[in-house]
């Protein structure tokens, strides 16, 4: 993940997001996608991404799998039910938040939005 | 490329992989299995560009991307989360002694201590000291039988360690005592022994949730945390 405390603040939101789209994932195959996806502008640490995914299996909100691929095991991790309602919570938190940082940013008045 | 024309990590680099983790302070089983996956698909991918390049260099390189802190940070956060799981387990179990028809044994045990308390103070004092005493004794034989099991497999799960070291109960049996020493010299109103009876009811459902239930539980909670884990106790 790049430096920024903006980027790490939506990591979680960015998996559960992938694994919407993809199904099933492992560690590896997520900070490969995100590079591809981003044409290799934000790149995932592995240092932040094991932690996250381990802190959303906690919580319940991912399952895992274990498969024998070549000579490893390979451990994916996937949405449960909970995580898929999560997802959509916090897809549109993000949203949400995006859209008032660009009101902010570009200084254009919003009656939404009061102090 | 053909698929087939792709350089591999070999089974005897994975096993280097899982010895390169534990050297790096990865104990457990869990993590070592997931972190050498992730190194050996990182590596593969490495000898896609380069492929002339050894598997320690590879390896060496890829472990960099891990931070000047390595696995650490990773593992720390691990026990965080399987402990904050551990406690949820716990909490799971508790809650059952509040439903029908459990509740009237809890309700039961807590009007008996009442009861007790009232033919004298030191009663507490007793019934801690003998609710100890057993923990403490439990509390050893189950550790040690953990520790003979982990010796002959060889492999330790994080989720297993938390569950037969008790998820850290050791000062949990201080606290009682700590009031323990406040109260003695005191006549106990009413209000006060209701509390206590609640009090001791609650340390000893929690002691024998952790102390009986959950290690003797083991088995099934591993199985739903780890899917590997059944795979390899075969």
């Amino acid at each position: 993940m790049k430096n920024s405390p903006l980027y790490k603040g939506s990591l979680n939101t960015i998996i559960m997001k992938l694994l919407e789209e993809n199904g099933r994932m492992y560690g590896y195959e997520i900070t490969q996608k995100v590079k591809l996806i981003t044409n290799g502008e934000l790149s995932i640490t592995e240092g932040a991404l094991y932690p996250a995914l381990h802190k959303l299996e906690a919580e319940g909100l991912l399952d895992v799998e274990v498969e024998r691929v070549d000579n490893r095991m390979r451990k994916y991790y996937k949405l449960t039910e909970n995580g898929e309602k999560e997802t959509v919570n916090r897809l549109a938190e993000l949203e949400e938040f995006i859209r008032n940082m660009q009101t902010l940013v570009n200084n254009k008045p919003n009656p939404d939005l009061q102090f | 490329m053909m698929e087939t024309d792709k350089r591999k990590v070999s089974a005897e680099e994975i096993e280097r992989l899982f010895r390169f983790t534990r050297q790096h302070f990865v104990e457990h089983y869990d993590l070592q299995a997931e972190l050498a996956d992730h190194l050996a698909n990182a590596i593969e991918e490495r000898w896609q560009q380069h492929p002339e390049l050894s598997f320690e260099d590879a390896l060496t390189a890829e472990f960099k991307k891990f931070g000047i802190f390595g696995f650490s940070d990773i593992v720390e956060k691990r026990q965080n989360a399987l402990t904050k799981k551990y406690y949820k387990l716990l909490w799971g179990y508790f809650k059952n002694y509040l439903k029908l028809p459990q509740v009237f044994g809890s309700i039961a045990a807590v009007v008996a201590v009442y009861f007790l308390l009232g033919l004298s103070a030191y009663i507490y004092s007793a019934l801690l000291f003998i609710v100890m005493v057993f923990s403490l004794v439990r509390l050893f034989k189950i550790k040690k039988m953990y520790h003979k099991k982990t010796q002959s497999t060889g492999r330790r799960w994080l989720l297993e360690d938390i569950i037969f070291s008790c998820g850290g109960i050791g000062p949990m049996l201080y606290l009682p005592m700590q009031l323990n020493l406040h109260l003695a010299d005191y006549y106990l109103s009413e209000p006060i022994r209701w509390g206590l009876a609640v009090f001791i009811a609650v340390v000893v459902l929690l002691e024998y949730t952790a102390l009986y239930i959950l290690p003797h539980n083991a088995q099934k909670h591993l199985a739903e945390t780890y899917p590997e884990y059944r795979l390899l106790q075969q």
